[in-house]
């Protein structure tokens, strides 16, 4: 199926001359929170521009193949790095943002995190509150529970089942899901209701513009407010600008770039930050891994990618103690499966042969609720791109120690064959006593423990205190007049789940309240 | 990095060889600009003979070094109590293992099947 470019769409890395451009609301990215604030605005009556830096690609392009799906779809090729490179950070970058490659795991916030939220940040928001927010946007992507599991998915249930250990089904947004797998490459059959199938297509009805391979450099002030922004237009390949200039002018700005692209903006456009908060409290939901070699074939590249939690380790001592975790499995196609898996040489290739009988699990982290848990912080390389930092200290280390633990318990419960960590000091091992024994000797140390992130949240947090937060409980800026931030960035902590579903409802809710306002305006 | 992985028949691996190389440039242009460099630098210093010398501990050049001595040095950088030279391992395994996993070429081996076929396209 050919798409054709519907005319209000432009890809900027084909202009030959600089643009200049007018609306109402000019929004920066096009991920969960951009993309659900484009629509709402939109129908609400306002002329609103997306700025996209990613290209636009859609369920045609998708191919199931990770040579392009990577390049084209991430950032830095699915590769992008802390600066120590100890954590490989998976972000999206096209229409659509992350929803276009996420696995479509959906969770509300747990009460735990809105109660700390409250007490800690001043949030007023509850799960009364939220409750018709969900289920607006619960119906408008189609979340429902998903449980339909592939063999990576029954092994953690049945191991789970057998431990005693708590576990859920989850719930997934998608539409007709034919559980191919391939949800990180984007969807070839349309099925997965990312913003780039429902919000921004509802956007471009009502007359928005999208901009794409368009990079937002920089906020121009002028007064209290920001007067337009400069945008640089990027090649066919992504990364470098072609030398044409895009500038947009709006009455009010949204960002929603994410918790890297949203802080390092603001960082670039030296917006008035007296506390220095701005790309502090950067959480991660720092990704630790285990792989169980079983009998029969598990072929974890198959089938809807997470369908199976377990909250077991979540708050396992408490939501300020030491730090908890949420278990899942996790899709695994031959090239993400080659990184992951840290050996080399002969190891490497013995592992790999492996594949089809490799089931995988991941513990998140649940990090930020803890003093010794104050996340990362995004600074600027010379040339203003974004760069950020995350130190790994001895009350993360102790938390994935547990969470090796804890997913080799559950795989030999499953019955694997044997286990072993995504950690370059670990064996294969043949039960559980001696898995236990290992892991409390494995040196917790950067590039030892393959370290991952998917869920980057936090930067532009989001309270009732000017001195500790960079917006207030609507996510205006609290110094600038006209710019409002929708996005993972605004959150306190991490959420201890999967993301993708808060960052839907909280867009939802701040973006309805700000059309009212910027029509009444 | 891929001992074991690639296909015996020289043809074979000198074409995998070739793809995995392409594979590599392709990725690495895709980084942003001060990720490029970093690979840049990386690579600058595996070819130049001082640095070499220093950090892999190989003496002989590239040309003539000995597959035993270029599992010693991998070795060495991946548990080097170095964080910097642990860093360059992963890049360097990464993009190597990367590039070939992603090929069809290397699924048969592994008994990946590719991805599903849709009637309907």
């Amino acid at each position: 199926m050919p798409d054709s470019l519907p005319r209000n769409i432009v890809d900027c890395s084909q202009l030959q001359q600089d643009l200049f451009i007018e609306a109402d609301v000019a929004i920066v990215g096009t991920g969960a929170g951009g993309g659900v604030a484009a629509r709402t605005l939109s129908q609400a009556g306002l002329r609103v521009v997306m700025i996209e830096e990613g290209p636009f690609k859609t369920t045609g392009d998708f191919r199931m193949q990770e040579s392009d799906a990577y390049p084209t779809l991430y950032h830095d090729v699915a590769n992008r790095k802390t600066d120590d490179k100890a954590i490989t950070i998976l972000q999206g970058r096209a229409v659509g943002g992350g929803t276009t490659v996420n696995w479509t795991s959906c969770f509300r916030i747990p009460e735990q995190t809105l109660a700390h939220w409250q007490q800690h940040y001043g949030w007023t928001h509850n799960s009364e509150t939220l409750a018709p927010w969900y289920r607006r946007v619960e119906s408008l992507f189609n979340i429902q529970p998903w449980p339909v599991h592939n063999a990576s998915n029954s092994a953690l249930v049945r191991g789970a089942d057998k431990l005693g250990w708590q576990n859920d089904v989850i719930a997934r947004n998608v539409r007709r899901c034919r559980n191919l797998g391939y949800c990180g490459m984007g969807c070839p059959v349309g099925a997965k209701q990312s913003t780039l199938l429902t919000c921004i297509p509802d956007a471009m009805k009502h007359d928005a513009t999208l901009l794409t391979r368009l990079r937002a450099q920089q906020l121009i002030m002028r007064g209290d407010g920001i007067e337009e922004i400069e945008c640089h237009a990027l090649t066919a390949i992504g990364v470098d600008p072609t030398g044409v200039k895009v500038r947009v002018r709006a009455r009010h700005v949204v960002l929603a770039a994410g918790g890297i692209g949203s802080p390092a903006l603001m960082l670039r456009s030296r917006l008035p930050d007296p506390y220095g908060l701005v790309g502090k409290r950067t959480f991660l939901h720092i990704t630790v891994g285990t792989f169980a070699h079983m009998r029969d074939r598990v072929d974890p590249y198959y089938g809807a990618p997470q369908t199976a939690t377990s909250n077991q380790f979540l708050w396992r001592d408490g939501v300020t103690g030491e730090m908890g975790y949420k278990i899942e499995a996790v899709p695994l196609q031959p090239g993400l499966a080659a990184t992951a898996l840290g050996a080399f040489g002969i190891r490497h290739a013995e592992l790999m042969e492996g594949l089809p009988y490799l089931q995988p699990l991941i513990a998140i982290m649940r990090d930020g609720f803890h003093d010794e848990s104050a996340g990362g912080s995004v600074s600027l390389n010379s040339d203003g791109s974004p760069l950020l930092s995350y130190p790994l200290n001895n009350y993360l280390w102790r938390g994935i120690r547990h969470a090796y633990a804890s997913l080799m318990q559950i795989q030999f419960a499953a019955g694997a064959q044997r286990v072993g960590a995504a950690h370059s000091d670990s064996a294969w091992y043949d039960n559980w006593l001696q898995a236990q024994a290992a892991v409390e000797q494995m040196p917790m140390k950067p590039h030892h423990a393959r370290l991952f992130s998917a869920h980057v949240m936090g930067g532009c947090v989001m309270g009732a205190d000017r001195t500790r937060s960079v917006v207030d409980l609507d996510g205006n800026h609290r110094h600038v007049s006209n710019l409002t931030v929708i996005d993972g960035s605004i959150f306190p902590t991490s959420i201890g789940a999967n993301p993708s579903l808060p960052i839907y409802t909280l867009a939802a809710w701040q973006s309805e309240k700000l059309a009212t306002s910027l029509r009444q305006a | 990095m891929l001992a074991g992985a690639l296909p015996q028949p020289e043809r074979e691996q000198n074409a995998a060889i070739e793809q995995i190389i392409t594979g590599f440039d392709f990725t690495v242009a895709h980084f942003p600009p001060t990720v490029r460099n970093e690979i840049r630098q990386l690579l600058d210093l595996l070819v130049f003979p001082p640095t070499r010398v220093l950090l892999t501990g190989m003496f002989a050049s590239w040309e003539k070094a000995d597959a035993s001595a270029v599992r010693a040095f991998i070795s060495r950088w991946e548990t080097s109590r170095f964080s910097l030279l642990r860093s360059g391992y992963s890049a360097l395994h990464d993009l190597i293992c990367g590039a070939w996993y992603v090929s069809p070429e290397s699924w048969a081996r592994i008994g990946y099947p590719g991805p599903p076929q849709l009637e309907s396209r």
